[in-house]
């Protein structure tokens, strides 16, 4: 009977020692939102011709376009001129003697009409193939000596 | 020794063997585990401690095309005439700029003098305080030569967005 009693003390002591206390982890599942933003700008590089060089007896050409661009997919890059074109013309100034003059006719295609003002002369979106629009100057004539330039001004923006 | 001497000790050694088995194999592979196996080929004496990109080569410069950085929109700061932009002349030019923030009326607001290619206006002082509105950002061009000759021009168009 003591030998009982003694075996079943020893049960029950080895029986609690093996029930470890368990702290188990809460598994319901636990949702928490966290909102995530960026916004990133709407940019581009507008590539202009330097400088066109032009001739008295043949037309010369220069390009417009952009060199990069990263837009909304809803938004489009315009080009204008806004300065240096009149009437469809550049008129280049003599840099010795303002009243020497002669102009070119500056158009969207080759012996084309000339470049209305303010008007859209290329348009880029990001989908477009191409991001370059060719413009054409007309030959200048009979020119008399000397040195003669003229600007012009190219706009660019941004519109949806 | 009893049977139940004899119970209770077996109990105990099992433990113990279960438990130093459980420690042995914890610790197995920091005790026996393989050393990494020395490096056998020649370090090149070339190498220095990398800081970030250097300049190379890139072909040679463009000189027939200008590139002006375009934007939809500047944020300038409300009520001050102090701001803070990055309005530059991108490296890849071969031409001068002056750049003018200028008001749909003409009004120059603000105007550069000459900024070489690689170099940035990052800080600047308008004539006066702004509110929200389309502006024109003009970009002056001209050649890098004694004369300074006129190039052709670009007018930015963007929004500026005036902040408190």
């Amino acid at each position: 009977m003591k030998k009982k009693i003694i075996a079943g003390m020893i049960t029950a002591v080895l029986a609690a020692g093996m029930v470890m206390p368990v702290s188990a982890a809460d598994t319901t599942p636990q949702e928490n939102s966290v909102k995530v933003g960026y916004e990133e700008a709407s940019t581009f590089t507008l590539t202009i011709p330097a400088a066109v060089t032009l001739s008295e007896t043949e037309g010369a050409t220069g390009s417009v376009g952009l060199s990069a661009m990263n837009i909304e997919t809803t938004e489009k890059v315009q080009i204008k001129v806004t300065e240096g074109i009149t009437d469809g013309k550049v008129t280049l100034t003599d840099v010795k003697d303002s009243a020497n003059t002669c102009s070119s006719t500056v158009s969207l295609t080759e012996g084309g009409e000339g470049i209305a003002s303010d008007a859209v002369i290329a348009e880029f979106t990001m989908d477009s193939a191409l991001l370059t629009a060719p413009l054409y100057f007309s030959a200048l004539g009979e020119v008399p000596a000397g040195t003669y330039s003229g600007q012009i001004v190219y706009q660019a923006s941004i519109v949806s | 020794m009893n049977k139940t001497t004899k119970t209770i000790l077996l109990i105990v050694l099992a433990v113990i063997l279960v438990g130093g088995g459980v420690f042995v194999g914890m610790n197995w592979n920091q005790w026996f585990g393989k050393e990494d196996a020395p490096v056998t080929a020649d370090l090149d004496e070339n190498a220095e401690d990398y800081t970030g990109d250097r300049e190379v080569y890139q072909g040679e410069k463009n000189t027939d095309t200008i590139d002006i950085p375009g934007f939809e929109a500047l944020n300038m700061k409300a009520g001050t005439t102090e701001q803070s932009v990055n309005l530059y002349n991108p490296e890849q030019n071969t031409c001068y700029f002056k750049m003018s923030l200028i008001l749909a009326d003409g009004t120059v607001l603000w105007e550069s003098d000459l900024v070489a290619l690689g170099k940035a206006i990052y800080d600047l002082t308008l004539t006066e305080a702004l509110d929200a509105g389309e502006y024109a950002l003009k970009y002056e061009c001209f050649a890098m030569d004694e004369a300074q000759t006129p190039l052709n021009g670009s007018e930015i168009k963007l929004t500026l967005h005036v902040l408190e």
